[in-house]
């Protein structure tokens, strides 16, 4: 399709009738078979095109806006698992999941540096034979008891 | 084609400007009403069902002709709108957007029924090719109201080849009867560019049609 046609394209696809095209198209179009061609075709896809104009439209029925509701309201209720979808509520999991590993990790290596960690066997046999150092050390005081009841043969 | 200046001569300088100023649908009345639904005005929302409603059944009536599933497939395109309208972005006119919505839920809906099978050539009926082709044998062969029937068909497999843009214009163009400067002001876009877009639509048509035609002629003889 030459260039004239091209720019004047939607005043050459219309009806003669409704609103002739400029004299300059209508020239080029009475000597140009190719361009007299596609616009015959572009005529006639128009044509086919306007047959989906709608001559008598049904209204709504009464109560549309509420049947419009309902439907909103129906496609509107989220289910428990659309909550996990929903990108706020997974940033808000990650936040709280990341703040409470901390707060674990945290008591969890502060508590091992508190508390001491077990007597080895030979220190509580030394105690054993040294029980002078009975009364300083709860911990070891327990542990040393908890042996002697353990071990004690009538 | 090449690009929109290869395709289209842009008006000369100092020349009378075709595009006119853009259509600021951010500071419209339109562009308030929006805004209130948005933040979840009922009363607003209830506005545009009302405003629209008519011109959206309009469109699915004449689409698909069928008046139980154009009030379904209304209520749909007033959900969609309900759920969507927090991303419009006011490039277009709210009527345009409503349309293009309106338009996808009716595609969609053959495509569910199955009404309408996927169109491949095979689709087409050998009186297809020729109402594609434009022959008067074919408009002549049946009585007007199947005439019609068969032209509508025809309208909506011709159109399922086209990317949801120019389906949209075209049937602006066409069906709802506006100026290509009306469109530009409905779309936002610059009246060449609207044009190239047209241009391009009504070629892939023609060019369909006459792969029609060929294929019938070849299966022919």
């Amino acid at each position: 399709m030459h260039g004239l046609i091209r720019e004047h394209l939607e005043e050459a696809l219309q009806d003669a009738a409704d609103r002739p095209a400029s004299e300059e198209v209508a020239r080029h179009l009475s000597g140009c078979q190719a361009c007299r061609d596609e616009v015959r075709g572009m005529r006639e896809q128009n044509r086919v095109l306007r047959s989906l104009r709608a001559e008598d439209t049904p209204e709504a029925a009464p109560g549309f806006y509420a049947r419009v509701l309902e439907r909103i309201d129906a496609q509107g209720s989220p289910s428990i698992w659309s909550a996990f979808l929903d990108p706020i509520f997974d940033r808000r999991v990650f936040a709280v999941s990341l703040a409470l590993a901390v707060v674990l990790g945290g008591f969890l290596v502060f508590s091992e540096a508190t508390i001491a960690p077990p007597a080895s066997a030979g220190a509580i046999v030394e105690m054993q034979d040294h029980p002078a150092g009975l009364g300083q050390d709860r911990q070891r005081d327990r542990d040393t008891m908890l042996i002697a009841l353990a071990t004690y043969r009538e | 084609m090449g690009s929109l200046s290869g395709t289209l001569r842009l008006p000369a300088a100092g020349g009378k400007i075709l595009a006119k100023p853009r259509v600021d649908y951010k500071n419209s009345e339109e562009a308030a009403l929006v805004r209130r639904v948005q933040v979840a005005d009922q009363m607003a929302f209830r506005e545009i069902v009302e405003r629209y409603q008519s011109k959206v059944f309009s469109i699915i009536y004449g689409i698909l002709r069928n008046h139980n599933d154009a009030e379904d497939i209304a209520q749909q395109v007033f959900t969609k709108v309900y759920f969507s309208i927090g991303s419009f972005d006011f490039r277009s006119s709210l009527l345009t957007w409503v349309y293009k919505i309106t338009v996808n839920e009716c595609y969609d809906y053959l495509r569910k029924r199955k009404v309408r099978r996927l169109v491949y050539e095979s689709d087409f009926s050998p009186e297809d090719a020729l109402r594609a082709e434009g022959s008067e044998q074919a408009r002549d062969q049946r009585p007007s109201v199947e005439t019609a029937v068969a032209d509508r068909d025809l309208a909506l497999k011709l159109l399922a080849r086209l990317p949801e843009e120019e389906r949209t214009l075209l049937l602006l163009k066409e069906v709802e009867g506006h100026s290509v400067e009306e469109l530009a002001e409905m779309t936002g876009i610059n009246e060449n560019t609207i044009k190239v877009k047209l241009f391009r639509a009504r070629r892939k048509l023609v060019n369909v049609a006459r792969r029609l035609s060929r294929s019938r002629k070849a299966a022919a003889g």
